[in-house]
């Protein structure tokens, strides 16, 4: 937090460094938090340019009041949003993606986690967006409800309902994929 | 069937990392993004007024004559000082013939010049980062030059600002006057202890004031040691040092007070480049 203030800080005064080193902190998450929402790999790539290059235009007035963290996931629901609104509902072929398995060494334990991840991927891109939106950023972006409650102009309760909704979707679709 | 906590599990362990590809594209873009911002900021910054009131140095010089202020109280009140040589209406007295001040500030972030004339009613300001106000109480209107700019940008002076421009009429003891009140009743707290002694400054003799505290618990705003030198024949403070300390702060802020006979003419004298044409602020 105090690291990021000071990085806020030199980016306000033109560092290419500090401006760098936001990008590396963050490029991952908000990358993970796009793609769950968007589920394609180009279109989360263009939301998280577009997020980065917004913020160095405003870096000189930029004032950072609350998280960064928490102000680039905004801004990255905020341009997924953008972009669901200007596309027609189709979804977007699931492209080939290289997801990174953390603390897996056995590799045939990793084969069978990344066919996990892909089956999850899929069955997220297929919940309501607003459901997706309550799951991925309470579990990924580490949102308190009343945060996405916020974000998305509703009651806490609405948020709590979407979530749940959402996880009972995703088991479901999980577990009869598994069934199969 | 699978639990519900295996999902979430899931979800918390997806991680898509950037590729090479990405990373370039995007950190290209940032940087031009970047530099571009920075230049569009020089040409339209309004904020140096902000920017330069809200300047620590800004404050110290402030707090300067707050604490000649003070003193100013104190003599009202007793008469004297004990036993030294420069009386305040002394000082008074060798204020009252200045009409330009020149006051040079700086700490480790940051310097600060500024000028004012009490006779013609004007205040310039130079900031370490080159920005520059002009500001003419006479004509009710100020100019900003901003580094890199090809235009010096004119607008009105807002009306909470004319109050600069009062004290300015009334030379610097008008200031002295209407801080007296204010900082006999802060004196007469006790928080501060004020000392007076001669010394040397720059090999210059000197009387040294200083005002320490000596109540309340040290902050980052709150003034720890405040010390002003007085030349001992113009009867003029030259400069001050104002030193606050909190848990993680240590801040020395430093003054110096000139009074030359005159300062810049105008904006370009005071720095920027005779290039840059004045027109109307595009934030009227």
């Amino acid at each position: 937090m105090l690291e990021d203030k000071l990085l806020v800080l030199k980016c306000r005064r033109g560092s290419r460094d500090a401006m760098c080193r936001i990008y590396e902190k963050y490029k991952d998450y908000l990358l993970t938090l796009a793609k769950g929402l968007l589920s394609g790999q180009q279109s989360a790539e263009d939301v998280v340019h577009d997020v980065f290059v917004s913020f160095a235009r405003k870096a000189r007035q930029f004032q950072l009041t609350g998280s960064l963290r928490g102000y680039l996931a905004t801004c990255v629901i905020n341009r997924v949003r953008d972009k669901i609104r200007a596309r027609t509902r189709q979804a977007e072929a699931l492209e080939s993606a290289n997801p990174v398995i953390p603390d897996l060494v056995n590799p045939e334990h990793r084969i069978i986690e990344a066919e996990e991840l892909q089956r999850l991927r899929k069955a997220i891109s297929q919940i309501p967006y607003e459901q997706r939106e309550a799951v991925m950023l309470h579990l990924k972006g580490d949102m308190k409800f009343r945060e996405i409650a916020k974000l998305q102009g509703v009651s806490v309760s609405t948020i709590h309902g979407r979530y749940r909704y959402g996880l009972d979707k995703l088991r479901s679709m999980l577990n009869s994929e598994f069934e199969k | 069937m699978r639990p519900a906590e295996d999902i979430k599990r899931l979800i918390k362990n997806l991680t898509d990392k950037t590729s090479a590809q990405m990373d370039e594209r995007v950190l290209k873009d940032v940087l031009s993004a970047l530099e571009e911002s920075e230049k569009t900021s020089a040409l339209t910054q309004p904020n140096i007024w902000r920017i330069i009131m809200k300047s620590k140095i800004t404050k110290l010089a402030t707090a300067a004559v707050i604490v000649t202020a003070i003193m100013l109280g104190m003599y009202a009140l007793t008469g004297s000082f004990d036993g030294t040589s420069i009386t305040m209406a002394q000082i008074r007295q060798a204020m009252e013939e200045i009409d330009w001040m020149q006051m040079d500030g700086w700490s480790e972030e940051e310097r600060l010049t500024s000028w004012y004339s009490f006779a013609s009613k004007v205040a310039i300001h130079v900031h370490s980062k080159g920005r520059i106000l002009y500001r003419d109480f006479n004509a009710g209107k100020e100019l900003v030059w901003n580094p890199g700019s090809e235009y010096i940008y004119e607008s009105p002076i807002e009306e909470g600002r004319l109050e600069e421009g009062r004290q300015l009429a009334g030379g610097v003891n008008n200031v002295y006057k209407r801080l007296t009140k204010v900082f006999d009743s802060i004196e007469a707290k006790g928080d501060y202890k004020i000392t007076r002694e001669l010394g040397i400054y720059q090999s210059q003799e000197v009387e040294i004031w200083t005002s320490c505290r000596v109540k309340g618990k040290a902050g980052p705003t709150r003034t720890e040691l405040f010390t002003m030198y007085i030349d001992i024949d113009k009867k003029l403070p030259i400069a001050a040092t104002d030193v606050k300390k909190g848990a993680d702060v240590d801040i020395q802020l430093n003054v110096e007070f000139k009074y030359p006979e005159s300062g810049p003419a105008d904006i370009y004298e005071a720095g920027a480049p005779r290039t840059a044409q004045i027109k109307p602020s595009p934030e009227q």
